[in-house]
């Protein structure tokens, strides 16, 4: 139970076109001719579909949502003394690269959310007012709570006053339905090994067209090699280096298995609806946001610490969660739970028995305590 | 008594836990743990104990040959040094 962290189990054709993929001859980094298969292509292809967006070269694939998050931030036109508007949800993945661009004069200011996890549009749109940020980045989803943000409208805030918009897509892509060109989003960065059910090493950004990024890693695209320079286009322009050719079969399996096999969140929901009640009824603090809402369940339980409730539902239990802070440290305060929570994440494959299994356990840890 | 030990990482940069490969239980380290304050739950699918003394704990499934200790921030080398050296002298 931590699909937010990495998805589990996966199609079992994921690992077989994995395995085929090393077994045979690699690709051609960009030299392919008509017939050659381009792995990368049809992922894009894919991708576009799912994110809602008619430029599938416009999608630069690398190893991870960070990558294209450390893309985005340090690619965009920023100067000192610009401001990036972000808010208190989000992932180190974001806040780090923040940090640093601080250090280097750019002014970051920080939206608090909501004691779910969720970003107010009357906040987010009082922060634009007053800071006339240049650009604004967003947590589709908190990873910590499952609160999934309104980005359209907060994107559309961010347009009105003048600022460009970073959507974070990392929890949410494969589960919660994209459209990133009906909503206008600039740049969405996404990772392939959470909702996706891909592989890890797989992720990467959607840039806007006419946004033109520099770009933060340089090097060698097996083609035009004469030029100094990234060459311009995407999704050349920020794919230095070889790719991860075995990775991408399997998440390209991936997206497959999942277009031929649509989502019910609506059931995935009711597990997450029992386990909440369940563990509400424990006595435990449940984090419960309004739908829409990922399927993921931030709590305390009574007595213990998250790591010790953790440490025993694993150890005793086979039950694998997460503790913490889930490398989002600010939103702790926010959601009034500073030292912390247990996260169970579940998927589109966790069953109401599993579901029930984990409160049975937290049952007795619950009881263990009252002795 | 032989052992191995990795240190393992949290949320907190300044979290002192590490993990021990042992040749024997929690349950037989227990027996060992003379002056220290154990709890043992067997309420849970694996009961587990808790050994405390000075800050210091050390925790697992009694059944399982790994266990974790959590030093304290303030004095955890000289803690490590002396549960290793401890350890190291068990003749088993």
């Amino acid at each position: 139970m931590n699909n937010a962290a990495t998805s589990w189990p996966k199609p079992e054709e994921v690992g077989e076109a994995m395995a085929k993929a090393v077994c045979r001859l690699p690709g051609t980094a960009n030299r392919g001719g008509i017939e050659d298969v381009n792995v990368f292509d049809q992922v894009r292809e894919e991708l576009a579909l799912l994110m809602g967006v008619s430029c599938p070269e416009q999608i630069a694939l690398g190893c991870n949502s960070t990558w294209g998050l450390n893309q985005a931030l340090f690619g965009f036109p920023l100067e000192a003394g610009d401001t990036v508007l972000t808010t208190k949800a989000e992932h180190n993945a974001v806040l780090r690269p923040l940090y640093r661009m601080a250090q280097e004069g750019v002014k970051v200011v920080y939206v608090r959310t909501d004691e779910s996890g969720r970003i107010l549009p009357e906040r987010w749109e009082a922060a634009l007012k007053e800071h006339r940020p240049r650009l604004c980045v967003l947590n589709h989803a908190s990873n910590v709570t499952g609160a999934v943000n309104d980005a359209e409208t907060l994107c559309a805030l961010a347009h009105d006053h003048g600022a460009a918009f970073l959507l974070d897509l990392s929890q949410t892509l494969g589960y919660i339905p994209v459209k990133l060109e009906t909503w206008g989003v600039d740049l969405a960065a996404f990772t392939g090994h959470k909702y996706l059910l891909g592989p890890q090493g797989t992720g990467g950004l959607y840039v806007r067209p006419g946004l033109v990024l520099r770009p933060h890693m340089v090097g060698g695209t097996g083609v035009k090699s004469d030029l100094k320079e990234m060459p311009e286009e995407m999704p050349l322009h920020l794919e230095a280096g070889t790719g991860n050719e075995p990775s991408y079969h399997g998440l390209l399996a991936a997206l497959r298995w999942s277009r031929e096999h649509p989502l019910d969140r609506e059931a995935v929901d009711g597990v997450l609806q029992y386990l909440a009640d369940g563990l509400a009824a424990l006595g435990c603090r449940v984090i419960w946001p309004d739908a829409p809402r990922m399927p993921v369940l931030s709590f305390t339980v009574p007595g213990y610490t998250p790591e010790e409730a953790g440490d025993i539902l694993t150890g005793s239990y086979d039950i694998i969660c997460r503790t913490g802070l889930h490398c989002a440290p600010d939103i702790m305060e926010d959601i009034g739970m500073p030292s912390g929570t247990v996260r169970l994440s579940l998927s589109r494959f966790t069953t109401r028995k599993e579901a029930g299994e984990a409160l049975a356990a937290v049952r007795d840890l619950t009881e263990s305590v009252q002795l | 008594m032989k052992f191995r030990c990795k240190k393992t990482e949290n949320c907190f940069a300044g979290a002192q836990t590490y993990e021990y490969e042992l040749p024997i239980t929690g349950q037989e380290l227990t027996a060992l743990l003379g002056g220290w304050d154990i709890t043992e739950n067997h309420r849970f699918r694996r009961p587990v104990f808790s050994a405390r003394r000075e800050g210091l704990e050390i925790k697992g499934i009694l059944a399982a040959r790994v266990v974790k200790v959590n030093y304290t921030r303030e004095n955890w080398e000289e803690e490590k040094r002396g549960l290793e050296q401890w350890m190291e002298e068990i003749t088993l």
